[in-house]
């Protein structure tokens, strides 16, 4: 039984890198670009059905009013997924731009090919960060959470628990403290 | 009159001026009365067409309206060298005369002008424009000498370089029909010229302010000065009515402000900024007013203006641009960022803000954003700037409610001293304005009813809006945001409903943290209402939610079911199941025989801890399938071994087998295409499964039919997997579909699963008892046989003292134990389980029969049962257990019975005894051995020998003789019954003998041997015994011989055959030639005698025949005297051998 699921699971990542290997314009963002970016608040990722699949933040306490704030957010997200016609160059704009501000938070929001919702919660006083630099962090994300896929041990659609992501994530929210 | 005047002098007075209203000032000057005549034509006829505004460096082309108002030209009014007050200045000035005279042109008209021009050069005007009026004159239309007016004189002297700037036009006063043509000229050129000017005169403007802006860096530039200078560009643009171009003016203000703060974040802070770091004493909302507010530019240029007040300004002049554009909903777009900025602004600047101050400017800068959008009822309005009005409204309900908090507004709150000094602290900051706004602000602080009234609307219209944009979670977040204040207020019911849909919203999308989180404060709702049912429903549901912690989750767990242990409810409470156990698996098992059917249930219960349930059941219900495809669901059901997953649970779809199958495709000539792997359901694996059907619904799921059902009894349910066994006591046949799935809590609580994804079907077939009779071996007629009643119950349990009642046929008998033989018997019997059998031992007699042969009986046994209403037969085949058979034996007129006794066991036989019945004159004497008794086996057959002697001989009738013998079984029980007996009757007839037969070969006469191949003589003699019987029988007399004879031994010459008539005569003598072909002792040729009946005679059956025919003789009637005799043939004589 135990052997099966290892057999489909090798087969699964067998299929896995050739899709990547087919696929050019994935987005590979280089390691050096993770040292620029932070000031991430919170970074979360939602599955193609709106439930979350990682959600972490710098501020414990604080983790509940991000669960609310992404979770309202999913309906901007949506919005402008379904209300936006794109045109042939849109639609490989996988960057979706603030979806919407309070006065603490700027919330940012990015949607894979596969309606997988990446969305970055930023301190709005942080105002020096450029759009060029959130939109680096979501295709780290999200080159991230392609190799997390990756992994013929990860079971798609679980919860993401993996070191290598953590890492990614936390590089992004911890290196200035405001 | 001029507006700069205004703008500083009385500013108590206007405290706003519309600059869209104003027009670009052009300048007359020369021959006054002329224009003041043509003043009011040319003023209404600029406005009417739009005229194209080109400008310089490429930048859009825009249409303009372009009007005027005109003002002697003096040299007060011209703009002034570093007065940067450009709605204020002429832009453009004019120079009209009518002077149609030459002569006098030159030596008055051509000097004003020069005089005229040089003012303009002495101010460095360019933008000029000499128009020459004239009258018409048929006389001058024929003109043939040019350069002769004073219009060619005027563009010779003054238009060398611009021709276009000396027009000349037909005075429409007079003669209003000819001069339309030329007056349209004039208005068109006027309008182009016009707008040149602005051109050119911006253009050196945006220089002078790029210069300034190059600058503020430098110590001493002030981003005020600066702010006013550009703001007389969006004025002008403004007042050309260009908004777009004049809001892109204050946006870049505003991106150049908003840059500074910034920055003065990250360096030095420049000193014009510490003015707007000076402590927050006022709060005033944003006004959108759509002219200038002349009280705040005052503030900004005396540098008194707060950065509240400055923002406040500038947002109100780039609203009312878009509102001149008609983009409300921009303005709504703009509303949140633009409050956002700002409070990030003050935080940056580090500007000291009143407690209360900064919501209080939200507030009533919200709520004035808000009414303008809602003087906008057009729809295509309403529903572009519902989408940004939406925040708006949850913003202000938000910075309400800060302030309801403040104020001790809030339920629950009772407004302290302090908080009352604050709301009047609050109010101070907003000076004397009494906007809309501000009076709604102070109702809501009033006091508590009206800040309920206020807070309650603003919630109402910012969900209701957000429902109506789609944003529902938006919505459903404010909700539970408001569930907080409705519980306060004590409305328990409304923060329930509110929680219900938040979490509903958070189920539907699965996060689950928030569902937990919700489900907390719905429980304590639910609580404090008194739904115990909810309550307990939702402490089930918290108890499961791993997100919480585990005291929490064992707290409310033990709460649940010390709720219903309290409440006893009943009927009992009901719930989802899904909430606290998946249902993984489910196996049906439908035992053998079908009496019994259990389900193995997989149950993983995400409680925290051990739970007992008292009974786990599952409603079976009968499953009508249409008749076509039931064959198909059997089928189905045999392959699958009824057994389903829960799909929602443990099957992951992405590590599923895919069942692929290989194709070939082929071209038309057979040869290979190409080949794939392809698979044939691809429905299965690509169905899109995010969209429909998987959320659940909090619905009251309804139980059930439990009249049918498994169940299993105190199942103790451990955290995780469990797996249930259920069992069914009883069931009917048919089949039948597993239904809902319910887990009871004590007593009280049930757990109702929603139906089951899949169908299990299973079908109970029920097999009728069965009746049997057995027995060891064969069975035999004439012995008491052990025969075995064999009852299986198959399917059925069978209650004592049922009865099966036997009836067997005739000559059949049953016996049951110790009671009496009898044809009928009836059986109780005991209670038999279902599925095993129950013997009884019982004996049966069948009578022997009187017949000869040894064929088998048949007899049948009839089966009548409680359990049915039909009867039914068991057929039974027996063997006679004694066969006679009997010959009759002749010797001349002697009569001899021979009877052979065969049996198909081994019995004992004694007492045999041959009785003739019903005729007294016929004597049979045993010519057997006395013997007591004798065994007789299979294998032995028994004879026994009678001579008959028949006193009367002549009669002869026909008789029945009756054979008796006692037997008994040589093994096995013999006391069951005494002796049995056996009795055959016989029928003799035709016994007597009518003829002798007599056969001899003689060798011919003069030889004394027969020899092979020799003629020999076969004598036939036939010899009627009693003469009167030919009178009794006349078929008798005619006879037919034949000679058979062996064809290797004898070879019968002449007639073998033929007739003899004894009818007169008692002998007959027949001569054949008959020849030995062999030697040796010879049996000699048969002669068979048959009756012979010759055509035309009545035959015994008394019918006519067409043709002669044969009889047989009975055997005994014809005696063969010479039977098995033999004849001597030697061999052939040789030659030699006389």
């Amino acid at each position: 039984m135990c052997l099966h699921s290892l057999v489909i699971r090798l087969k699964r990542f067998l299929i896995v890198i050739l899709f990547k290997c087919q696929v050019s314009d994935f987005p590979h963002a280089s390691v050096n670009d993770l040292r620029n970016i932070n000031m991430a608040v919170c970074v979360s990722l939602i599955g193609k059905e709106n439930a979350p699949k990682y959600i972490t933040c710098l501020d414990y306490e604080k983790e509940l009013d991000f669960h609310y704030k992404i979770h309202t957010s999913l309906d901007i997200i949506e919005e402008k997924l379904n209300s936006s016609v794109k045109t042939v160059n849109d639609t490989r704009e996988l960057y979706l731009g603030l979806l919407y501000a309070t006065e603490e938070h700027k919330i940012f929001g990015y949607v894979t090919n596969t309606k997988i919702k990446i969305v970055i919660i930023i301190d709005a006083n942080h105002s020096s960060l450029r759009d060029n630099e959130i939109r680096a962090m979501f295709r780290n994300l999200h080159a991230a959470y392609a190799d997390v896929v990756c992994n013929p041990f990860y079971i798609p659609g679980e919860p993401i628990n993996s070191k290598k992501f953590n890492s990614i994530v936390e590089g992004m929210m911890l290196s200035k403290k405001i | 009159m001029n507006s700069h005047v205004v703008m500083n002098g009385t500013l108590d007075k206007v405290t706003e001026v519309s600059v869209s209203d104003r027009k670009p000032i052009v300048t007359y000057a020369g021959d006054k009365e002329l224009f003041l005549g043509l003043e009011p034509t040319l003023c209404s006829s600029l406005p009417q067409e739009a005229a194209e505004w080109r400008r310089t460096y490429g930048r859009a082309i825009k249409s303009v309206n372009v009007s005027a108002t005109f003002v002697p030209f003096t040299k007060d009014v011209l703009p002034k060298e570093g007065d940067y007050h450009l709605i204020d200045q002429p832009m453009f000035h004019t120079y009209w005369t009518q002077c149609s005279d030459v002569e006098y042109y030159k030596s008055n008209v051509r000097e004003d002008i020069e005089l005229w021009m040089s003012v303009l050069q002495q101010f460095k005007l360019s933008e000029w424009m000499i128009v020459v009026v004239e009258t018409y004159d048929f006389r001058k239309s024929n003109k043939l000498l040019p350069r002769t007016t004073v219009y060619d004189k005027i563009k010779s002297d003054f238009g060398a370089k611009h021709a276009d700037r000396c027009l000349s036009v037909i005075n429409p006063l007079r003669s209003e029909s000819r001069s339309a043509g030329s007056w349209r000229g004039l208005v068109v050129n006027t309008r182009l010229l016009l707008l040149a000017a602005f051109d050119r005169i911006l253009l050196k403007f945006e220089e002078t302010l790029r210069e300034q802006r190059d600058r503020r860096n430098q110590v001493g530039w002030s981003f005020t000065k600066y702010f006013l200078l550009q703001e007389e560009l969006a004025f002008v643009l403004e007042m050309l009515g260009v908004y777009e171009e004049a809001l892109v003016q204050y946006d870049e203000l505003d991106a150049l402000f908003t840059q500074f703060i910034v920055n003065s974040n990250l360096g030095e802070t420049p000193a014009w900024l510490t003015q707007f770091q000076t402590p927050l004493e006022s709060w005033q909302g944003l006004s959108l007013t759509s002219g200038v507010n002349l009280k705040e530019r005052a503030r900004i240029e005396n540098n008194s203006c707060s950065l509240l007040q400055f923002r406040n300004y500038l947002f109100s002049r780039q609203c009312a641009m878009l509102l001149y554009s008609n983009k409300p909903s921009e303005v709504a777009e703009r509303t949140l960022p633009f409050l956002h900025n700002c409070i990030r602004e003050l935080y940056l600047l580090e500007v000291a803000c009143p407690v209360g101050s900064v919501p209080t400017w939200v507030f009533l800068s919200s709520v004035e954003i808000l009414q303008i959008c809602d003087t906008y009822t057009d729809s295509v309005h309403v529903e572009q700037y519902s989408r940004y009005t939406a925040g708006i409204w949850a913003y202000a309900r938000q910075k309400l409610s800060e302030l309801g908090k403040l104020c001790g507004l809030m339920p629950g709150q009772v407004p302290s001293s302090e908080q009352l000094h604050l709301a009047v602290e609050i109010f101070s900051g907003l000076g004397e304005a009494n906007t809309k706004p501000v009076e709604k602000l102070k109702r809501a602080l009033s006091n508590h009813q009206e800040f309920y009234k206020m807070y309650l609307e603003l919630s109402e219209l910012a969900m209701g809006t957000y429902k109506h944009i789609g944003r529902v979670r938006c919505a459903r977040s404010l909700g539970q945001d408001l569930s907080d204040f409705y519980r306060v207020l004590g409305d328990d019911q409304t923060a329930a409903s509110f929680l219900q849909h938040a979490l509903l919203s958070y189920d539907q999308d699965g996060w689950t943290k928030l569902a937990a989180i919700t489900r907390l404060r719905l429980a304590s709702s639910y609580l404090a209402l008194g739904d115990l049912h909810r309550y307990t429903k939702m402490c089930l549901s918290i108890a499961c939610s791993t997100e919480l912690d585990m005291p929490l989750r064992m707290k409310h767990y033990s709460d649940a079911l010390n709720t219903i242990s309290t409440s006893k409810p009943d009927p009992p409470w009901s719930c989802c199941l899904t909430d606290c156990f998946i249902l993984t698996d489910v196996d049906v098992q439908v035992h053998q025989g079908g009496m019994n059917v259990s389900a193995t249930l997989g149950i993983k219960s995400l409680l925290p801890v051990e739970t007992v349930s008292d009974s786990v059941s599952m409603a079976i219900s009968q499953y009508k399938h249409e008749s076509k495809s039931s064959s198909k669901h059997k089928e189905a059901l045999e392959n699958s071994r009824r057994k389903s997953l829960d799909s929602s649970s443990s099957s992951n779809l992405y590590l599923l087998k895919i069942p692929m199958t290989l194709r070939h495709d082929y071209q038309q000539d057979k040869s290979l295409a190409g080949s794939s792997l392809e698979v044939k359901n691809t429905k299965q694996i690509v169905r899109r499964q995010d969209s429909h059907g998987k959320y659940r619904k909090i619905s009251n799921i309804a139980k059930a039919d439990f009249t049918r059902y498994l169940s299993a009894k105190k199942v103790v349910l451990k955290p995780g997997l469990n797996s249930v066994h259920l069992t069914c006591k009883e069931s009917e046949a048919g089949q039948y579909r597993l239904g809902q799935c319910c887990i009871t809590l004590m007593e009280g609580f049930e757990l109702l699963s929603p139906p089951l994804p899949q169908k299990v079907i299973f079908e109970v077939s029920h097999i009728q008892p069965a009746v049997l009779l057995i027995n060891h071996g064969d069975m035999l007629a004439g012995l008491v046989q052990d025969v075995t009643l064999k009852i299986c119950s198959n399917s059925y349990s069978v209650a004592e003292d049922t009865k099966v009642k036997l009836k067997a046929s005739i000559g059949l008998e049953l016996k049951d134990g110790d009671k009496d033989w009898s044809r009928v018997l009836e059986v109780k019997l005991p209670a038999i389980k279902p599925n095993s059998s129950l013997e009884l031992p019982l004996k049966m007699y069948a009578e022997l029969p009187n017949i000869k042969d040894c064929t088998n009986l048949e007899h049948n046994v009839m089966v009548k049962n409680d359990w049915s209403e039909e009867e039914h037969a068991i057929g039974l085949n027996l063997k006679p257990v004694l066969s006679s058979k009997l010959s009759m034996q002749t010797s001349k007129h002697s009569k001899f019975l021979h009877v052979a006794v065969t049996s198909v066991t081994s019995l004992s036989i004694k007492s045999i005894v041959m009785t003739p019945l019903s005729s007294s004159n016929v004597l049979l004497i045993p010519l057997n051995p006395s013997m007591e008794t004798t065994t007789l086996t299979p294998e032995r057959k028994i004879f026994f020998m009678w001579k008959m002697e028949v006193e009367n001989i002549t009669e002869h009738s026909p008789f029945k003789t009756e054979l008796t013998l006692h037997y008994n079984p040589t093994s096995g029980d013999t006391t069951s019954k005494k002796d049995y007996i056996y009795k055959c009757t016989f029928d003799i007839v035709n016994y007597k003998t009518i003829y002798l037969l007599e056969c001899r070969v003689e060798p011919i006469r003069g030889s004394e041997f027969c020899r092979v191949s020799t003629v020999c003589q076969l004598k036939l003699k036939v010899t009627k015994v009693n003469k009167e019987s030919t009178v009794a029988d006349p078929d008798c007399n005619s006879l037919m011989y034949e000679v058979l004879t062996e064809h290797n031994m004898w070879a019968a010459c002449g007639r073998t055959a033929g007739v003899l008539n004894l009818t007169d005569m008692d002998e007959q003598t027949v001569l054949l030639d008959v020849m030995p072909l062999v030697n040796g002792y010879l049996p000699l040729p048969s002669v068979r005698l048959s009756k012979y009946i010759p055509a035309g005679a009545k035959s015994s059956s008394g019918r006519s025949e067409g043709h002669p025919r044969l009889e047989p003789f009975s055997a005994g009637q014809v005696y063969n005297l010479s039977k098995s005799s033999q004849v001597h043939v030697i061999s052939a004589a040789s030659p030699q051998d006389p």
